[in-house]
């Protein structure tokens, strides 16, 4: 049977990041970078995702010389549905915590 | 000691099904600028050494680091009796005791010695099970971490805290006595069961090997409390 614990603050941060851009392959480091996290969390993160079937992962087929070809990374298309799910869930949390703020106004 | 050479040797630590894990690290580590490249290979070794398990897998380093730790507590109690270790001093010297606890301890440094081994090859880029098939290397991962996990801590926590030694001593302390006298240990026996279970998914696998977990330390507990 499958875990369904819900995702990480950092999980979802990267499948958001995956998400702006669907149909992109994304390299591992520009991800750190766009997230701000470190490899070492970022690549536990990238496998489970992939192991779930959110994330769908590819080499690159011609790279430049005397340089390894890189992992790249895109969501599936339930990748894309659980990140627009977790980013309308978000959005909501954040308009109800702000509800009471502009009332009191 | 260059960063890729650090981090080439740690990737050979990764189980075959995340090997391609590590080529990816590893070409992602060509991209990093200089300042980072250190910082991004130590968080890769990080990520090789205990990789997220799959399939119910764990890394063997864990095993190897719980049970380098287990054994790192006996020898500072026998060391320092008098900092606590006098009850298991007194334990181990009678003779019943002593037999038991010398042949799990020959046992502990024998597997030792074939995961070093089989470490050793790894890291020399050789598989060292290769002529094993894939179910029996399986299922001796999982023995081997079953046995280093779970059986291990009961076997040592019951041969150290039972025996007439125990009455001659210092008690540890009512809470702590209660919990780990070899008649007392059911629940946690349970709770080994449990989490083994709880690892493996809460299917018809999981909690088969949940219920294996917990027989064997039932027997555990009871050759060292007969």
């Amino acid at each position: 049977m499958q875990r369904n614990r819900p995702p990480s603050e950092q999980t979802i941060s990267v499948l958001l990041a995956l998400a702006a851009e669907p149909s992109a392959w994304r390299h591992g480091y520009d991800l750190c970078q766009q997230t701000g996290l470190k490899a070492g969390s970022m690549y536990p993160i990238l496998m489970r995702l992939t192991d779930r079937g959110l994330l769908e992962t590819t080499w690159e087929t011609e790279p430049p010389e005397g340089r390894p070809p890189r992992h790249l990374y895109k969501p599936t298309r339930a990748g894309v549905d659980l990140a627009r799910e977790l980013s309308r869930k978000r959005s909501t949390e954040v308009a109800a915590r702000l509800r009471p703020r502009l009332e009191g106004a | 000691m260059s960063p890729e050479r650090w981090l080439a040797a740690a990737v050979r630590c990764l189980p075959a099904d995340r090997a391609e894990w590590g080529a990816a690290m590893m070409a992602e580590l060509d991209e990093v600028e200089t300042a980072e490249r250190w910082r991004f290979a130590l968080g890769c070794t990080r990520v090789a050494l205990f990789p997220p398990s799959k399939g119910g897998h764990g890394s063997m380093a864990k095993g190897i680091l719980f049970t380098l730790a287990l054994v790192a507590v006996a020898a500072f109690a026998l060391w320092r009796p008098e900092t606590g270790g006098a009850w298991l001093a007194s334990a181990i010297s009678l003779q019943t005791w002593t037999l038991l606890f010398s042949k799990v301890f020959l046992f502990d440094l024998l597997v030792l010695v074939g995961l070093t081994w089989s470490l050793v090859k790894r890291a020399n880029g050789v598989q060292p099970f290769a002529r094993i098939p894939v179910a029996v290397q399986q299922r001796g991962r999982l023995a081997v971490e079953v046995y280093f996990g779970l059986m291990n801590p009961v076997l040592y926590l019951t041969v150290i805290t039972s025996g007439p030694g125990w009455r001659n001593t210092k008690p540890l302390g009512r809470g702590l006595d209660r919990c780990i006298r070899p008649r007392r240990v059911s629940w946690w026996q349970y709770g080994a069961g449990a989490c083994t279970a709880r690892r493996f998914g809460w299917n018809r696998r999981g909690l088969g090997r949940g219920c294996a977990s917990c027989c064997g330390c039932r027997w555990c507990a009871w050759c060292c409390s007969v």
